[in-house]
């Protein structure tokens, strides 16, 4: 069992026991937390629970710029129609997570610190070129930040860059441009509590049916989910037609093969990577441009 | 008979609202906790255990092991209460840590020092067999085999037109009751009284006292609520009990475990995975002329009652089919897996799951619907069964004309959407009720009750309600018979210091054996009642008329309440009460000829499915289920659609997702994360059916309910996947990684033309 549990209030306490405690665990929601402490021998942790900061908790749509703070769970994400409005797709990866009871405790910043390569949340803040801003304090009690592209931050599977002192306090990223349409999908092996076998995330500016700019991000595939740069490069500048799509979708299946090497999974994952990537764009293409009043 | 209408369930309010009491919930002062210490391999020699430095832990009050089993610790081939020299399987209790709290006895279980050898392992049915495997139990793995033989298959397969010969296998699943199995015991002046869900009170008292060295008469069981058995809460039970009791009784204090989820499925018993072999022949126009069947199950570490297991799949293997000449032989083999036993169904799922993958195989191959070869072949009144046994109330052909108007199989599914295809499928069954001759004891169970002055009647029963609705039943029979509104009958618990054995609540038997009885019950009390009104208002008793809380005669007379006729009744004579015991009609088994009258009666049912198949992912959606089962007569028409609508739920997780995996060895599935139930997400359209066609032939003309709807829907299903596919798959259940082989395949054959994917 934990020595300590901390509660604070405020975001400037939990720095303070954070800085004081490093290897103190930082609980969230704890749906990965209290399962891994639950199985792993080493209980002795300090616990400082972040559920009580209510800085932590707020979504802001400042200019172009949305902030959404790490103590966010997916039922907030879901609930919030101005994200809805302006990144559908990462409603809609919220929407994908476990249960209702998992989506009501989980955090989105939960969900990037755990860092698994199966998180629903993560693929969405890829596409978007999402920062995280991670938080410090030191012994003269100054605040430091520190930003990092949320890619950067996710170093492999269960890693990540933060340092033991610090606490992720939120997410930022700017509003995606009017015309772009986003896509998120899931394959698991059931439609609730449902692990991603492979899930992905797809933003596309078209303009006069040639891409634009594309982002393509599959996540459960490799180590983290990560942008697929070869599938990007090759789509840029074309028309997708059914040929250039399988083409696309060939181009995501070698490249995690590449990374991964065969495994006893590929058999499967392989041939699915490359119709998944093609459906992707696809649904992605087919959603609905939001266009403001 | 009017229609009976559907009643409210007593044990509903609290159960919802959260004031019945599981065994989790119940606390006696100065109890203990025992936790169970394993070997994590599959097969080791215990050489010494050592308890020296858990017992020096803050808290830890004992450790034991099986020197001190009080009583009879292992029978042969059967599970030990802890494992004494050997362990031959990873869930083999070695040693149980008693301590003041659960966290102590947690702690205290990882002290305990464990030299042990590991031995080699089998882990496959087929390898135990084979010359050199490693010996679980005496001389050789073989743990049971029964044979139907029927006419003479060679001379019906050079019949045949056409032959073919197919495999199938069914996977290791388990009963995953949200409650988990334990059970508290407390020593009292006189022996043991033990807490614990089970669905049978009296052979967990029997083994208990057998374990513990006690008179069964020393051993107490009381229930508690119980939280879903689904065939479980068995041999589980009987362990789990025997290791709570000899630890009460070592010291003298109450001792409670309940195992965790992942000690559950580390431990806990499963269902057996088959593999079928069925070789079958046929003329052109559709008609069977002989059935080869040999199987093999996994009986896993112990014997527990896979013997009857494998004799009720041999007994149904062909399934519902007249066919002149039969040879079926299943057998059993011991492994170092987890145990099998007793899981709804019990042998009917695994068979019935290839018979009828296999006359959709055979229907395709004759260019036959699968329909019509299930006509052409079925069961109808009178057929012989592959054990000889001349066949009355069948209700099979009823139950097709119901699944054809209901779902007909060739209907184009619509609104396919782009990447999607769909398919339907069939299925039916028959199945033996209850018992059956492979247990050797009458089938039978008793129903008292009495009659307080209020008015108020007390039941006692010994068939558990273990949320099937099965004491609502008893009430609801008495109700109606006595003409007393339920509100004012009461099951009392279940305890077997006043139940009347009536066996265990198996094999559908609950409402067959115990609905009966109450209306033997009933009647006795009624006649009591009616003596001696009979008498005052100088009548027949039986123009007495029992209705509406009145007992009265035609004309209006004579006329009095309910309580008031008890009243006066308690003036004349000492006690006002009904007594029945009812048993079904005999049945037998020869073992030497493999023949015999098998269950007294069989229930029939047919299922549809259709399902949707994603073509990028090989996930399949079952978009609709339509179960129809023949139910003899229905008592109660809610519960009797929750039973069949739970049933298919369950078979879905056989058909799709549920599955238990081991590697090296150790089970890789250790909890609900990776043992995939299905969810209410993945729910499809489930039409229940419970259908009135011929009555049993027992009073109440009442069939079991409860098993045969888990058996009908992975067929339904695989074929659904094969109509969609024109691939077969034959191995359960279709995950992810199977269905998109047949995708691939399907689309290298040119079944799925352009697959759809690409529009
Ligand atoms: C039944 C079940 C189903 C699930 N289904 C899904 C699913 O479908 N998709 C999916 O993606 N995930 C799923 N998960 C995993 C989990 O719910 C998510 O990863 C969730 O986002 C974790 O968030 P949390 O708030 O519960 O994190 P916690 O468990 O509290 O924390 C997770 C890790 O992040 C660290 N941490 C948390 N917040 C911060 C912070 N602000 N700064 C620094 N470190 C921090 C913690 O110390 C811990 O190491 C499931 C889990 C369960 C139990």
């Amino acid at each position: 069992m934990s020595n300590y549990f901390f509660q604070p209030k405020y975001l400037k306490q939990a720095l303070e026991y954070k800085r004081d405690y490093e290897v103190a665990n930082l609980l969230a929601g704890g749906t990965d937390l209290v399962i891994s402490m639950r199985s792993r021998a080493d209980q002795k942790h300090e616990i400082i629970d972040l559920s009580k900061i209510t800085e932590l908790k707020t979504i802001e749509l400042d200019g172009d710029a949305i902030c959404i703070g790490s103590m966010v769970t997916f039922t907030e994400l879901i609930d919030s129609e101005m994200l809805f409005d302006k990144v559908p797709f990462l409603s809609k990866a919220a929407q994908s997570v476990g249960a209702p009871q998992i989506r009501n405790r989980g955090t989105i910043g939960g969900n990037i610190c755990n860092a698994s390569p199966a998180a629903d949340g993560i693929p969405p803040l890829v596409c978007l070129g999402a920062q995280v801003n991670l938080q410090s304090v030191d012994e003269n009690n100054e605040i430091h930040n520190r930003t990092l592209p949320i890619e950067a931050f996710i170093l492999n599977k269960g890693k990540t860059a933060i340092k033991n002192y610090e606490i992720l306090t939120h997410i930022l990223f700017n509003v995606p441009s009017e015309t772009a349409t986003m896509g998120f999908d899931k394959i698991g092996r059931r439609n609730a509590l449902a692990i991603s076998r492979l899930n992905g995330a797809c933003m596309i500016k078209m303009e006069q049916q040639i891409v634009q700019q594309i982002r393509f991000v599959l996540g459960a595939a490799t180590s983290k989910p990560e942008r697929f740069s070869g599938v990007e490069d090759y789509l840029i500048g074309k028309e997708l037609t059914v040929l250039i799509l399988k083409e696309a979708g060939r181009l995501a299946s070698d490249y995690v093969l590449e990374k991964t090497g065969r495994r006893s999974s590929s058999n499967y994952k392989l041939p699915v990577i490359t119709s998944f990537t093609e459906e992707l764009i696809k649904k992605t293409l087919k959603a609905e441009v939001k266009v403001n009043e | 008979m009017a229609k009976r209408k559907s009643v409210d369930r007593q044990d509903a309010y609290a159960k919802i609202t959260g004031k019945a009491k599981y065994v989790n919930d119940l606390f006696f002062p100065g109890m203990l906790y025992v936790q169970t210490v394993r070997i994590p391999v599959a097969h080791a020699r215990i050489k010494k255990i050592d308890g020296t430095e858990a017992l020096q832990l803050n808290g830890v009050v004992g450790v034991f092991t099986a020197q001190d089993v009080p009583g009879i610790n292992q029978r042969p081939k059967d599970r030990p209460v802890l494992a004494a020299h050997e362990t031959k399987y990873a869930g083999d209790g070695v040693a149980i840590v008693v301590a003041e709290t659960k966290e102590q006895a947690i702690l205290g279980a990882k002290l305990v020092r464990i030299d042990f050898e590991e031995l080699p392992y089998v882990m496959n049915p087929e390898d135990a067999l084979k010359e050199g495997a490693p010996i679980l139990h005496g001389e050789t793995n073989f743990a049971a085999s029964h044979q139907a033989i029927k006419g003479n298959v060679e001379a019906g397969f050079v019949e045949a037109d056409l032959i073919i010969e197919r495999e199938y296998t069914t996977q290791r699943a388990m009963h995953s009751a949200i409650e988990p199995d334990g059970a508290i015991a407390i020593p009292e002046a006189n022996g043991i009284l033990l807490y614990c869900p089970g669905k049978g009170p009296f052979n967990i008292k029997r083994a208990v006292a057998s374990h513990c060295g006690l008179h069964e008469n020393q051993v107490r069981v009381i229930q508690p609520a119980l939280g879903g058995v689904f065939g479980g809460k068995d041999s589980d039970i009987n362990v789990i009990g025997a290791r709570v009791t000899m630890a009460a009784m070592l010291t003298n204090r109450p001792c409670k475990m309940i195992w965790s989820r992942e000690e559950v499925l580390e431990e806990g018993t499963k269902r057996h995975p088959f593999k079928l072999h069925y070789k079958v022949g046929a003329k052109r126009d559709g008609k069977i002329t002989a059935m080869e069947i040999n199987g093999l199950a996994d009986v896993g570490a112990y014997l527990t009652k896979s013997a009857a297991t494998v004799w009720r799949a041999t007994v149904e293997a062909t399934g519902p089919y007249n066919i002149e000449n039969i040879f079926t032989r299943i057998e059993g083999a011991f492994t170092n897996n987890t145990v099998s036993d007793a899981v709804r169904g019990f042998g009917s799922p695994q068979v019935d799951f290839a018979s009828e993958s296999l006359m959709n195989e055979l229907a395709k191959e004759l260019g036959l619907d699968p329909l019509k070869i299930r006509r052409i072949n079925g069961f109808t009144e009178g057929s012989i069964t592959a054990t000889g046994q001349k066949l009355e109330c069948v209700n099979l052909m009823a139950c097709l004309d119901k699944l054809e108007e209901t779902f007909p199989v060739n209907k184009k599914p619509s609104d396919v959407p782009v990447g999607k295809v769909r398919g339907r499928g069939i299925s039916c069954i028959f199945r033996g009720e209850a018992m059956g001759a492979g247990f050797k004891e009458k089938d039978a169970a008793a129903v008292n009750f009495n009659v307080e002055k209020d008015g108020t009647i007390v039941v006692y029963s010994g068939i558990t309600e273990q949320g099937q609705g099965g004491s609502n039943v008893v009430l609801q029979i008495i109700s109606e018979t006595m003409g007393v509104n339920i509100e004012n009958i009461k099951m009392s618990p279940l305890d077997t210091a006043y139940v009347i054995d009536s066996g265990a609540t198996v094999g559908s038997r609950g409402t067959i054996t115990s609905g009966n009885a109450a209306l033997v019950a009933a009647n006795d009390a009624k006649m009591r009642i009616a003596t001696v009104l009979a008498e005052m208002w100088k009548v027949n008793p039986e123009m007495i008329i029992f209705l509406d809380n009145r007992v009265f005669i035609e004309d209006q007379t004579h006329c009095l309440s309910f309580k008031d006729a008890v009243n006066l009744c308690y003036t004349v004579i000492p006690g006002v009460y009904g007594h029945g015991w009812w048993s079904l009609p005999p049945v037998w088994w020869d073992f030497d000829s493999n023949s015999g009258e098998t269950y007294a009666s069989f229930n029939y049912g047919a299922c549809g499915a259709e399902v949707e198949i994603d073509l990028v992912s090989g996930k399949v959606e079952v978009t609709e289920v339509v179960a129809i089962h023949d139910v003899g007569r229905i008592i109660n028409e809610e519960e009797a659609k929750a039973q069949i609508a739970g049933g298919v739920s369950m078979a879905l997780g056989l058909a799709l997702s549920e599955t238990i995996a081991t590697k090296n060895g150790r089970l890789v599935t250790t909890n609900f994360d990776k043992y995939l139930l299905q969810t209410i997400m993945d729910s499809p359209n489930i039409t229940a059916i419970p259908l009135e066609a011929q009555p049993a032939n027992n009073p109440l003309g009442v069939k079991g309910v409860s098993e045969s709807s888990t058996a009908t829907v992975s067929p339904a299903v695989f074929n659904a996947i094969e109509n969609a596919l024109g691939i077969r798959l034959r191995n359960l259940p279709a995950d992810l990684e199977s269905v998109l082989a047949a995708i691939e395949t399907s689309e290298r054959l040119g079944y799925l033309k352009g697959g759809g994917i690409h529009e």
